[in-house]
């Protein structure tokens, strides 16, 4: 009986893993170097080399963004995210953040601001 | 032969009498000949007299002197005059009148440490047989005192969500001002080549500081030491740290954490006031510290970190912080005890007020 309530509960534990790493796989991010992301490019009117000019632009107007090195994080429902990584040399244990900078439209080159940090998974 | 008597029934008496043939009166001045009888070492002042009877370009000659009272001999005030006169300490007379200007400075602050208190000046002016003090009231006299300096206090506590060593306090910083002059100590934690002379510190324990060292992993314990706050705002505005502000460390301190500054804990600004003797033995200590920044590391046995680098300043100023006193908490704590030492501030308590809240968007 114990068996029985063990391989149950597992079985929904499990289930429930299923589900959350779905919604993570809809999110859909296309990461550099993938065969996804290569099908992404082929088909959007903005290539990531020009968005990336897009984002320096918008970087390097802001001054105060000196210690931070700016990084393409990955491709999302037609908009590239571009964030910047603070430098561990100036954190006393040596840790570094990501944080989000800009999303450019795959289709127009248009370009939003956007704030928040992100995820060790997704900054690594 | 003239004849000058001067009846003081003390110093904040109202009846003086003065008969003579020479002088009229004497006053001190600011730079813009306007009646004074304060000063701080620093300022310029003016000893202006007025008198009679002396032809244009006879010169009085004058010495200042420090006031202990009517039972102790006054001191001489060695000065140095930029006033009207070709003479040392004198006045040249044009329309009975002159005065000469002197920056207060190094000597005046020297006899006020030696005093212990604020002194208080006059001159003893003579011209032929006839000699005077003036002004002619005590009150009159110039009292000057060391120059006020603003002590600026910044600590940055360690973020309620910080774990390990970060909880311990090492995520937290200290840092301080003298006036606008900003000093801090961190970790440099980039591998190297690091000069021992430089650094003043025998990073390879050989018993010398003589070598070139490499140092592959510094880390907290054992690192260069470097300025930290100030390293950061410096590179951003492609100065050297020695010349960073204190406004342009609190403008750093207000922007969002993920801008790149890296300050996401609750930041506490203490002020209070220290003599000018005590904040240059504050900025020695520093300008030493610049000049070789030593070994940073959380072990005091080893070297300093943050904390105890304002701690030690401060204690070089002559405040009283425990010598136990480690993390930025302790030093909060023990700050609020400071008082003032000044004349315009003498025993005020350190103003506290937070001046960043810890950052929501943080997570270690």
């Amino acid at each position: 009986m114990k068996l029985k309530t063990t391989l149950i509960l597992l079985g929904v534990l499990l289930s429930i893993k299923c589900v959350n790493n779905q919604s993570v796989m809809s999110e859909n991010e296309l990461q550099q170097n993938t065969p996804e992301f290569t099908t992404f490019q082929k088909e959007a009117a903005v290539k990531l080399e020009q968005a990336e000019k897009i984002f320096l632009d918008f970087f390097h107007k802001d001054t105060a963004n000196a210690s931070l090195k700016p990084k393409f994080l990955y491709a999302k429902n037609g908009y590239y995210f571009f964030g910047a990584s603070s430098d561990p040399l100036y954190d006393k244990m040596k840790r570094s953040w990501t944080f989000y900078k800009l999303k450019v439209d795959s289709k127009t080159g248009d370009y939003e601001e956007i704030e928040g940090v992100v995820s060790d998974e997704i900054a690594n | 032969m003239s004849t000058a008597v001067s009846f003081s029934l003390g110093k904040y008496s109202p009846t003086h009498i003065l008969v003579n043939q020479y002088f009229v009166k004497g006053w001190w001045t600011d730079a813009n000949n306007k009646p004074i009888t304060k000063a701080n070492v620093g300022d310029v002042v003016r000893f202006h007299i007025a008198t009679k009877n002396i032809p244009d370009g006879d010169e009085v000659a004058i010495e200042i002197m420090d006031w202990d009272g009517m039972m102790i001999r006054d001191d001489k005030v060695n000065i140095i005059i930029r006033g009207n006169s070709g003479k040392f300490n004198a006045i040249k007379i044009k329309d009975n009148k002159g005065y000469f200007e002197w920056k207060t400075g190094k000597s005046t602050e020297t006899l006020i440490v030696d005093e212990g208190n604020e002194i208080e000046l006059y001159a003893k002016c003579s011209y032929k047989l006839e000699k005077i003090e003036l002004p002619a009231n005590t009150a009159e006299y110039l009292l000057v005192d060391e120059k006020e300096v603003k002590i600026t206090v910044l600590i940055e506590l360690p973020h309620s969500k910080e774990t390990g060593w970060g909880a311990k306090g090492l995520a937290g910083h200290s840092a301080m001002a003298i006036g606008e002059r900003y000093f801090d100590y961190g970790p440099n934690n980039r591998p190297g080549t690091y000069s021992e002379r430089q650094y003043d510190y025998d990073f390879n324990s050989d018993g010398d500081k003589n070598d070139t060292v490499h140092l592959a992993t510094p880390s907290f314990k054992n690192s260069p030491g470097m300025p930290w706050w100030g390293t950061m705002v410096a590179n951003e505005r492609g100065i050297t740290p020695e010349q960073v502000t204190l406004s342009q460390v609190l403008a750093f301190i207000a922007r969002d954490w993920k801008t790149g500054t890296q300050i996401y804990g609750e930041v506490h600004k203490i002020e209070f006031y220290a003599k000018g003797s005590q904040a240059d033995r504050m900025l020695a200590w520093w300008e030493e510290r610049y000049k070789h920044l030593k070994v940073y590391s959380i072990w005091p046995w080893k070297g300093e970190q943050c904390t105890t680098a304002v701690k030690s300043s401060l204690q070089a100023g002559g405040f009283f912080i425990p010598d136990e006193t480690q993390k930025p908490i302790g030093l909060l704590h023990d700050m609020k005890f400071v008082r003032s030492s000044t004349r315009e501030h003498r025993l005020q308590l350190a103003t506290e007020s937070i001046i960043k809240k810890q950052s929501n968007d943080w997570t270690p």
